[in-house]
């Protein structure tokens, strides 16, 4: 865990509001972490890390000043790698991301494990694996992995969350989840959620957690 | 309380020492630990923080293990590496005030690996204890003799608001009761509505605090003499402290400044250290 800056090398737009930015330099990460990331606010902002083109990735979604100033930036200030890195389970899984977390489904989809990008409007560039567009598309692969799938990660909104929650059992179900943080290292507590009454923090037990401990509430 | 430089983290955000591989310990006078009460917290329902262009906002709620648990983690070395890097400032809080001059008891036997001890009078994000534990003066009064007496010795601190009594008023007592100092300020309450609809009624910080806290030193460094000022409230560089100082402060407190980039510390504390305050 440090708190480095690192250049980035490329940025490729995906949809009208997300981007892929590929930094320079190695940052060692695990599969499920993520970085704070200075967006010029006083609070940084936490993104989960991916590759892309052999290097070190981040997605970003503009919905602000900050985001707008980072996709801007050819340098980034952040400190991490930061969470619980997400343990692979056994058998067949699927890994279903937005726009936003398409660094992070390019990760998985080099690991052999099959990724789908779920966007509402076609990439504007072509990425290595599945995409589904709209969101009867997104609700048609859901149906279709139930029963097929020994596993199913969902990194996107809590509406894509929620929906997988309706369709597949939770034991099968793990999902990202984005409460907002401010530290990112467990120091704030600022990122907790409850599972069965059990306080948890997004950035220190997550931020990849298994559905099932919702108890059939995900937050 | 010799620190040096006058730089201290505060008690909240510097949460249960997390920040530790990111500070620079020659930079950094001491290290508070979040509030622990006598009663373990699990804190408050989500959401519980937001942050804007001036300022963060928070409603946790005091999340702790415990007093008892607190003990079993000095116990076990959970605090180890913070020890023998950093001088610690334990934060300590109750739902009323017999549960603060509880924990005091429970402390005393550990005083002696912090380099004060910090008595939270202020949260504004718990139903009971915090805020409200100083509306019946006279039986504050009696729960500071009662601490004083249990902590012999020990550097004690107030972390106090600017809510339910007036800074100096609040110094003065502290002071006749013969503590050794108070932090200026605890976060102050503020409303917060996101775009969406929902609401965050919590404790603001960040540089919104500035002002307000800057002020609190200067009323108390006026009207209470030898009373040791932690100033605290939206120091984010180092002329922010240098503020702090001139207004009466004699340290400062890092809070969310940590949130923008945990070297902000760092740099305030070397420039510090450089500057001849210390």
């Amino acid at each position: 865990m440090e708190n480095f800056s690192v250049e980035r090398k490329e940025l490729l737009r995906l949809t009208k509001d997300t981007y892929v930015a590929v930094l320079g330099g190695e940052i060692d990460f695990k599969p499920g972490q993520f970085v704070m990331v200075d967006a010029g606010k006083l609070v940084r902002k936490p993104f989960m890390l991916g590759r892309w083109n052999a290097k070190a990735a981040l997605s970003i979604k503009v919905v602000g000043d900050g985001t707008r100033r980072l996709v801007q930036s050819d340098s980034f200030r952040m400190h991490g790698p930061l969470g619980k890195p997400f343990k692979i389970p056994e058998g067949r899984g699927a890994v279903l991301v937005a726009p936003s977390g398409a660094a992070t489904g390019m990760l998985f989809h080099e690991m052999g494990i099959r990724t789908v990008i779920c966007t509402k409007e076609p990439l504007e560039i072509d990425v290595p694996f599945e995409s589904v567009v709209g969101d009867k598309a997104f609700l048609k692969l859901l149906e279709s992995l139930e029963g097929n799938a020994d596993w199913v990660l969902v990194i996107g909104s809590k509406e894509m969350r929620k929906r997988a929650a309706e369709v597949l059992k939770d034991d099968i179900l793990y999902v990202s989840l984005d409460e907002f943080m401010a530290c990112g290292v467990g120091a704030c507590k600022g990122c907790a959620v409850f599972a069965k009454g059990r306080v948890m923090h997004v950035c220190k037990n997550g931020p990849i957690f298994h559905a099932k401990i919702f108890g059939g509430e995900l937050p | 309380m010799k620190i040096s430089p006058p730089l201290v983290i505060a008690s909240g955000p510097a949460g249960r020492g997390e920040y530790l591989p990111f500070l620079d310990p020659r930079y950094i006078g001491a290290y508070t630990l979040k509030t622990v009460t006598y009663s373990p917290k699990a804190g408050n329902p989500p959401p519980r923080m937001r942050a804007s262009e001036f300022y963060v906002i928070n409603r946790i709620g005091l999340e702790n293990p415990g007093i008892h648990g607190f003990v079993e983690e000095i116990k076990s070395g959970v605090y180890d590496e913070l020890f023998s890097k950093f001088k610690v400032i334990v934060s300590l809080g109750g739902d009323e005030l017999s549960e603060y001059e509880k924990v005091a008891q429970i402390m005393k036997e550990f005083s002696g690996r912090f380099v004060a001890l910090e008595f939270n009078f202020s949260c504004p994000n718990v139903k009971s204890g915090g805020l409200s534990v100083i509306s019946d003066k006279e039986r504050w009064k009696a729960a500071l003799r009662n601490i004083r007496r249990t902590l012999k010795g020990e550097f004690l601190l107030a972390k106090i608001g600017i809510e339910g009594i007036f800074v100096e008023e609040a110094a003065m007592v502290l002071k006749e009761e013969g503590w050794d100092g108070v932090v200026l300020l605890n976060s102050v309450r503020g409303y917060h509505k996101d775009p969406d609809g929902t609401v965050i009624a919590g404790g603001l910080s960040g540089p919104i605090m500035k002002p307000i806290s800057l002020r609190a030193v200067y009323e108390v460094r006026k009207k209470v003499s030898g009373i040791y000022i932690i100033g605290c409230g939206g120091v984010y560089t180092y002329e922010d402290a240098l503020e702090y100082f001139e207004a009466g402060a004699d340290a400062v407190c890092i809070g969310s400044a940590l949130f923008k980039d945990p070297n902000i510390a760092n740099e305030i504390g070397r420039k510090l250290s450089k500057g001849g305050i210390v």
